[in-house]
Parts: structure tokens; C-alpha cells; sequence
């Protein structure tokens, strides 16, 4: 069963989707879905090996371009809604054991132009109105299947924590007749402690409000509101970045680091947002290496994180792990 | 010596997809292969035209169904 429940004490949907309690849970290597099928092996997602990165709609979907009706009648204090939208699987490389830190800049590089043609060709629904590409890595995050990947939600409205992004960015231009992002990135630049990496097109930082110990945003230095906007220079400036700060991740523990991976970009509703910016947010759960951040009762309860830590320290830490990019 | 952009894009190559259905008859899959230095990439223009990409989904749609 799936469906859209709406939420009155926040003003925000849930969706319920009681397929994925069966889902996949860390198969085997010589079980997994994602690899490309072996001869004679057993048949996966994945019929063929000739391939650099493949995309296909997720078995287990919470959201769908043709889904059920709603498993229950909605009321006037709860609605209910089909859960429209699209679920997608990116699969980062046939190699199962490798991860998108372990793959070469080349590779990284593929992956940002074909996130570029899913957030184009997923925008262009006519039910979507928020394109949302992310990653879950490790065990620690969630994960149910180890071979390297991502995932895209296509919603059907704009979910609450981008619209929230959304208004802020909106009222500190309309305030100050400034951009907020050009605001952030010349405080960083100028402070410069919590800068981690930088290139022509992009800057790495953990921020100020760092929610998590490791917390790190990448921001476009141009006002580009999504992937799409991009030009050929920051495609490649983009992927370097990436590669120098999932390395960077990995050296601070000497482990393939856990992390959340969201790319946080301007709605596909048609409105204008020329006042917000694409960026990516990386939350990692890791503090050290042996104890996890967990969400508990102010994080979960009121909404109000406790950072452990120093932003300046931290950045400090994975400062002094990135390395120059080479390319083959 | 570092590569410079030019060199890094064609390097990589032009992206090409490839749309099929999938074995249980319903969802998609796309395979996105790129050409690795075979192809000069045009910058603009990293996929197929849209009539031939049209015309390969429909082939590909039409043998796995």
C-alpha cells in the first residue's frame, strides 16, 4: 500500500509505503541486486555488464507515476493523497565493491552529467515539482544494499526542509536586496577556518550552524539554481570537489565513511528562484571514530540539533586530507 | 602536467543512454555508457538527438516486451 497522509501538526505530508518492509536487506555479494548479471548467475536488476552507470525505477518505490488509491479514506482533519512521483536507483559503477570516494574523478564526473539528465528529464513531468537526487552510504545511515548508489525522489510538492531553505533565501534577498549564498561564501572566504576545499566553480566548508561534527556543504560560487544551469567548467569543477572531499572523508578514520548525501536545488514547479542556489549537504554521523551522533530528544523531539563540537576544528581536520584531483 | 578542460571532457567522452524495459515488464532502465576519448564530445550536446534516441527506446521496448 502507498499513500500521502497529511500531517496537521506540521503542515507537511507522510508518505506510507508498506511494500518496503519486505525490501532487500544486505544480501551477499553474490546476491546482490545491483551487480550485472553473471552468466548462468542469478538474474538482478541489471541484465547487462557494458555499462558505466545505469539508472532504473526502484522495486520498493514510495512514490510512483501511476500509484494505488489510498489504502484508506482521508477525513477533513486527515487527507489522504495518491503518492505520486518517481523513485529512481542510480547505480554508480558495476564494481560492487567499490565506493563513489574509491571511484576515479572520470567516474565522478559521469555521475554529475547523468544527474544532470535525470534532474532534466525528471523536471519535465508534469506531476513533479521537486527533484531530489541523494545518497544513503553505510550501515550506520540505514543502508540496505552495499553496492555503490544513489537514489532520486521526484515528489509531487516541494518537501518541507528545501521549502524552508526556500523562504529563507527569499526573505534575506527581499530584507537585505542581497543574496544569501553570496553573503555565506564571502563569510567563509573571508574567515576562512571553516573552509575546506575550493576551486574556481565551488567551495567545500563545514558551516557555522554545522548540525553534525563532519557536517559539509558545497556551494556554487555562480547563482546557478540547479544541475542544469551548470556549464561544461563546473560540471568538472563540481566532480573534483567531490572526489577530493569523499577522499578526504574516508583518510579521517582511516574507514569508508557513512554519510547522507543530498543535493539541494531549486524546485521544478516553474516558479522563479533566482535567490536560491544549488548546493549539497553532507551529514555524516560519525564523531569520532567509535561513537555515532544519534538523533535524540532535542534533535528528534524539538527540532533543535547539539553540535559536540567545533565547526573550525573539524574543518580544520579534513583541511588537512584533501589532495590535489589527477586525472588518468 | 595537470589536463585542461578540454582535455578532461574529452577524455571522459560524450554520454549516450540507452532506454529499455526491464525483465518484470513495467519499470525502465537506463544504461548510460560514455565514449572514453573514442568520440569528440560537442560540450552542448552530450546525448543523443532526440528523434534517434526516440526511435532506439522504441526498438529496445519492442524486443523486451
Amino acid at each position: 500500500m502507498s499513500e500521502l497522509r497529511w500531517n496537521p501538526l506540521l503542515g507537511e505530508w507522510v508518505a506510507t509505503a508498506t511494500a518496503r518492509q519486505n525490501r532487500t536487506f544486505l544480501p551477499p555479494a553474490d546476491f546482490c541486486p545491483l551487480c550485472p548479471t553473471k552468466p548462468g548467475g542469478f538474474p538482478t536488476e541489471i541484465p547487462e555488464a557494458e555499462y558505466d552507470i545505469v539508472v532504473f525505477e526502484n522495486q520498493f518505490p514510495s512514490l510512483s507515476p501511476n500509484p494505488p488509491e489510498p489504502a484508506i479514506a482521508g477525513s477533513e482533519l486527515y487527507p489522504t493523497g495518491k503518492s505520486f512521483g518517481e523513485c529512481e536507483v542510480l547505480v554508480y559503477t558495476p564494481h560492487h565493491d567499490s565506493t563513489l570516494a574509491n571511484e576515479p574523478v572520470e567516474q565522478i564526473y559521469k555521475l554529475v552529467q547523468v544527474w544532470t539528465d535525470r534532474f532534466k528529464e525528471l523536471s519535465a513531468l508534469e506531476f513533479v515539482k521537486y527533484v531530489f537526487i541523494f545518497e544513503n552510504k553505510g550501515e550506520a545511515i540505514g543502508v540496505t544494499l552495499h553496492h555503490p548508489h544513489g537514489q532520486i525522489y521526484a515528489y509531487p510538492f516541494v518537501p518541507p526542509k528545501i521549502k524552508q531553505q526556500i523562504e529563507q533565501a527569499r526573505k534575506y534577498q527581499s530584507e537585505k536586496g542581497r543574496n544569501l549564498f553570496d553573503d555565506i561564501i564571502a563569510e567563509e572566504t573571508k574567515d576562512t577556518r571553516r573552509v575546506v576545499a575550493e576551486n574556481d566553480s565551488f567551495i567545500a566548508y563545514i558551516p557555522f550552524f554545522a548540525r553534525y561534527p563532519y557536517e559539509t556543504h558545497i556551494t556554487a560560487k555562480r547563482n546557478v539554481a540547479d544541475l542544469t544551469a551548470m556549464n561544461g567548467a563546473e560540471q568538472i569543477n563540481l566532480a573534483e570537489i567531490l572526489k577530493q572531499i569523499l577522499t578526504a572523508f574516508d583518510k579521517l578514520f582511516n574507514v569508508s565513511f557513512p554519510y547522507i548525501m543530498s543535493l539541494i536545488e531549486a524546485p521544478s514547479d516553474g516558479e522563479n528562484y533566482d535567490f536560491f542556489r544549488f548546493h549539497i549537504e553532507f551529514y555524516p554521523p560519525m564523531r569520532t571514530a567509535v561513537k555515532l551522533k544519534y538523533l535524540a530528544g532535542s534533535e528528534a523531539g524539538a527540532g533543535m540539533f547539539i553540535n559536540d563540537t567545533l565547526a573550525e576544528e573539524k574543518a580544520a581536520e579534513l583541511r588537512g586530507l584533501v589532495e590535489e584531483v589527477s586525472w588518468k | 602536467m595537470q589536463k585542461d578542460f578540454k582535455e578532461k571532457t574529452q577524455s571522459v567522452g560524450a554520454m549516450e543512454k540507452r532506454r529499455v524495459v526491464m525483465a518484470d515488464g513495467k519499470r525502465y532502465l537506463i544504461y548510460y555508457t560514455f565514449a572514453n576519448g573514442e568520440k569528440m564530445p560537442d560540450t552542448e550536446d552530450l546525448k543523443l538527438p532526440e528523434a534517434q534516441a526516440q526511435n532506439s527506446t522504441a526498438e529496445e521496448e519492442k524486443i523486451n516486451v
